[in-house]
Parts: C-alpha cells; sequence; structure tokens
C-alpha cells in the first residue's frame, strides 16, 4: 500500500510527532469563551458560589446544630 | 467527647441515686444496713457501667485520631433516674459532633455571567443599533458538581444560555423593522462525567462534542469582542445587493464559519489522559455524527503555546452535506504580550457539484499592562472562507479589536469594529460594517 502526504497533511503530522517530545512545561488551556477562570464580581477570588462542600476528612456535623468552624458542611 | 466530664456525671449519679435509694428504703420499712447493702450493690453496677462506658469512649477517640471515619450511630446515654438536665444535654450535645460517616469529597457551585453590547450595523443602505446578547460567549447560568469517590472523579454540569436578541441573529427587514432572535432558554449542558488518573474521562448527556472548540484556540484575550467565529459579531446581518438596490436573504453567518467541530450535541465523549500536554478525544454524537480531536498545550520558556486538530463524520448534521470535516486552531503567547493565533478548516461535499468549504485565519495581538486592573488587550484579525453557502463564494473579513480585562470585578469592557466582504456571482453586495461596545460580567 502506498502512503501519500500533501505537504500540509505531512507538516501536521510532524508536529503532532515531535512537539511532544520537545520537552517545555506543564500548562493548561482554558476556553474561556465559555466561563473566564479567575474571580467574579459577586462571588469574589473562586469565580463560582459554593452551595454545597463536604469533605470526607473532616468530623462533620451535620446536625442542626452548628459544631466548632471547620467541622461542617459549609453552605452560603 | 471528654472522659473528663464523667467525673461530674459519677457523684450526681451518686447522690441522686444515694436520694431515691433513702426514699425507696423509708417507705418499704426496710432496715438501714439493708438499704446500705442495696445502695453499695448500686453504686458498684454504676461504676462498671460507666467503667465500659469509659473503655469504649477512649476506643472511639483512639479511631478518631487516626482519621477513621466513624459508621456506628451516635452514643446517646439513657438520662438515669434523678440526673439532672444539663448532664443529659452535655452528652447528646457531644454525641451529635459524632456523626462523621462521609463517602466523598462533594462540591456543588453555582456560576454565571452576564455579556451583553450595543452593536451598530450597518449594511451598505441603512444602518441600525441594536441592543444584544454577545453570541460569542452568551449570557449563561449553571450549577457545577464535583464529587471523589475513592479513585473516582464523578460529577455533573447543568448549563442554561439566556438567549434575549442574540447578536448573531438580529437585523433589519426590508421594511426597516428590526428582527431580534426573541427570548428563550437553550440547554447547553446536561453533561455527566466520571473519571480515574490514568484511565481518563467519560462524559455522557448533552455537552461538548470531542472536536467542539478546536478552532478557538486563541491566547490573545481579545476572543469576547472578536475571534476566528466571526459571524457572532453581526451574523444575523443581511447583504445588501447595491446594483439592484435590494435587500438579499442571505445572512453574515450564512457566509462565514468557523467550522468548530460539531459544536455542542448529546453525546458520549472520552478525553484520554494528558502526557506531556496531549491529549485526545472521541466522541460518538446525535445524527450518527463521530467526532475524533487532540488538544496540546505546554509552555516553552517564555512561550505558550496550545492548539487542536479534529476531524468530524458529521452524518445527518450540517443538512447531511458533508462526508468530513478537518479544522484546527494554535495560539502562541510570549511574556512580552505579543501573540499569534491561526485556524482553519474544510468540510468534504457529498455532492460532487458542489466545491469544498474551506476557511482559514489569522490573528496578531498584543496585551499590555498598563494598568494594574488587569491586562488590556489589542488584536488585529484576517478570516478567509470560500464555497461555504454557495459555489465561487468568497467571504473575506478583518477586525479591530480592544478587550480590557478588570480582573478583580471578574469583568471584560470591549470595543470592536469589523469589516464583512462577500464576493458572489452576478452579484454585487455591499460590504457589511459592524462595531461593538460591550461587557462580560462574571458574577
Amino acid at each position: 500500500m502506498r502512503i501519500v502526504l500533501d505537504p500540509i497533511r505531512a507538516g501536521v503530522l510532524f508536529t503532532c510527532l515531535v512537539l511532544p517530545g520537545c520537552g517545555g512545561e506543564a500548562y493548561l488551556y482554558t476556553n474561556d469563551l465559555d466561563i473566564k477562570p479567575g474571580p467574579g464580581l459577586l462571588s469574589g477570588e473562586k469565580g463560582a458560589f459554593t452551595l454545597i462542600k463536604i469533605r470526607s476528612q473532616e468530623r462533620a456535623n451535620i446536625s442542626a446544630q452548628p459544631g466548632p468552624a471547620g467541622t461542617g458542611p459549609e453552605t452560603r | 467527647m471528654k472522659i473528663e466530664r464523667f467525673g461530674p456525671i459519677l457523684i450526681g449519679t451518686t447522690i441522686a441515686l444515694s436520694i431515691a435509694g433513702q426514699v425507696q428504703a423509708a417507705e418499704s420499712g426496710a432496715t438501714d444496713s439493708e438499704v446500705l447493702l442495696q445502695l453499695k450493690r448500686m453504686i458498684e453496677q454504676q461504676q462498671a457501667q460507666l467503667d465500659k462506658q469509659s473503655a469504649e469512649i477512649t476506643t472511639l477517640k483512639e479511631r478518631l485520631g487516626a482519621g477513621e471515619r466513624v459508621a456506628e450511630p451516635p452514643f446517646r446515654r439513657k438520662p438515669l433516674a434523678g440526673e439532672s438536665q444539663p448532664m443529659t444535654a452535655e452528652v447528646v450535645d457531644n454525641a451529635d459532633k459524632l456523626v462523621t460517616s462521609r463517602n466523598a469529597n462533594i462540591d456543588v457551585e453555582l456560576y454565571g455571567q452576564i455579556n451583553r453590547a450595543g452593536l451598530w450595523a450597518d449594511n451598505g443602505d441603512s444602518s441600525s443599533v441594536y441592543f444584544v446578547d454577545n453570541s460569542a460567549s452568551s449570557s449563561r447560568i449553571g450549577v457545577n458538581t464535583k464529587g471523589e469517590i475513592d479513585d473516582y472523579q464523578v460529577g455533573a454540569k447543568i448549563e442554561l444560555q439566556l438567549n434575549s436578541n442574540r447578536s448573531s441573529r438580529v437585523y433589519t427587514n426590508e421594511d426597516g423593522d428590526e428582527v431580534t432572535s426573541g427570548d428563550g432558554v437553550a440547554i447547553r449542558h446536561v453533561d455527566g462525567f466520571f473519571a480515574k488518573d490514568g484511565l481518563g474521562k467519560f462524559s455522557f448527556g448533552r455537552g461538548n462534542s470531542a472536536s467542539n472548540g478546536t478552532s478557538e484556540i486563541d491566547l490573545s484575550g481579545t476572543k469576547v469582542a472578536a475571534y476566528s467565529g466571526v459571524h457572532d459579531m453581526a451574523g444575523g446581518q443581511l447583504y445588501y445587493d447595491n446594483p439592484t438596490r435590494t435587500l438579499s436573504d442571505t445572512h453574515i453567518r450564512n457566509t462565514f464559519s468557523h467550522m468548530d467541530g460539531l459544536s455542542r450535541r448529546d453525546r458520549f465523549r472520552y478525553d484520554t489522559p494528558k502526557f506531556s500536554g496531549v491529549m485526545f478525544s472521541a466522541g460518538a454524537n446525535e445524527g450518527d455524527a463521530y467526532d475524533f480531536a487532540g488538544r496540546y498545550s505546554r509552555r516553552f520558556g517564555s512561550f505558550k503555546f496550545a492548539g487542536a486538530l479534529a476531524w468530524a463524520i458529521p452524518g445527518q448534521l450540517f443538512g447531511g452535506d458533508f462526508n468530513n470535516q478537518y479544522n484546527g486552531s494554535m495560539s502562541v503567547l510570549h511574556d512580552s504580550g505579543f501573540n499569534l493565533t491561526a485556524a482553519g478548516g474544510a468540510r468534504d461535499a457529498k455532492d460532487s457539484d458542489r466545491d469544498d468549504p474551506t476557511f482559514y485565519y489569522g490573528k496578531l495581538g498584543y496585551k499590555a499592562k498598563i494598568w494594574d486592573l488587569g491586562s488590556s488587550n489589542f488584536s488585529i484579525d484576517y478570516m478567509k472562507e470560500d464555497n461555504l453557502d454557495q459555489n465561487d463564494d468568497v467571504g473575506r473579513t478583518y477586525a479591530l479589536a480592544f478587550v480590557q480585562d478588570l480582573k478583580k470585578w471578574g469583568t471584560e469592557v470591549y470595543l470592536a469594529y469589523r469589516n464583512y466582504d462577500l464576493e458572489r456571482t452576478d452579484v454585487d453586495f455591499d460590504n457589511v460594517n459592524a462595531l461593538w461596545a460591550g461587557a462580560r460580567i462574571k458574577f
């Protein structure tokens, strides 16, 4: 079977094969047309309102009585 | 729970039992020695019970200290006769704090943005001003849920787009009346996923197809005002044929497309783990459509690089007129602020009489740090599109854009000008000029 590659496809293939081997540092690209990363006007640094946050490591107090700070589920 | 608290409990219990015992003894007429013996036995029994409970509490404390989750029901001792109420309340309060059983880390977040602009458009014959929702990044609201169960990440995303006078749809008809896109809510995401390190991510529901976004890689910071989806700014506008003085029925959005994969679909999608910045995706979509994509992002010294390539088999999508679609984009940003973006794509028409639509796009940008408010982003771009609506159509467009990021406020304000030009056989359309100014506010 004969495989023919035009220059554009050959360039794309070359780029795909070579770039991952070029080293560099990790960098995460995000499409900021979805939701721009970073703070929000009202939500602050996090950029979102936390409705529920539960951590399994915490001694969560899920009773109606509030426990000491940091021990219960965070609800805003 | 503190063991020391059993000291007062023990004393209180002893006193209470003594009083109760004495009363009982008096009523029954028993002798003093019998009463004392009875009290002694009761105290010994109570002491044994307290010792046993103390041992259980010590065990529980050790387990809690080791980070072990406690699944047993909370310890709650029945109050003894004559035991005072404050002591009972103290025990119950501490018992509630032992309810700690949890299987997962869970985050549920509410997010959203509004993106509104004033759009002026001139088709060569007349001009109008519209108050629009920016179709490049529409106003929306969503709920994002993420959790971790053992080594798995699971989650769901529900996101709604709030359509009100979309910039890509509004136009003025031949009677001079503004035609709006109307109001409505569109579903962007109803999407669930599960993922595991080293295994990848599986997504199902309505959401980004594997190839969505692959024509939109852009590090300029001006995407919200001008990017490869050039039809989002004023795509609803109709071309005006000057020689015949008639308004055509050809919208700008019919003649420009950035062929961005298969957009958002009802689909099943798989993403590989990332290795050395590379990730591959595959999807099976509604309409008998399939798509495959590769994405790459990496930092090399003072350069950030991101790129993507995609191949889609549209099936019944796009009118069922195409066998395949190929597209991709890349962007490079230097620490100096200069950046370069390119995109391109082609569709393989099923009809042999139909020429294959193609496009290419380029953008030069500069991110300046003039104020502490956030970066000031400038760009100029150009796009050429062939054969999208008809054979021998040649569309050209260019834009100048400025976006000021107000980082602390989660806001971008923008201003952009774009010129659209369509060459079509046997007609002479005027260029369409558009200018918009607006703000995207993330709340």
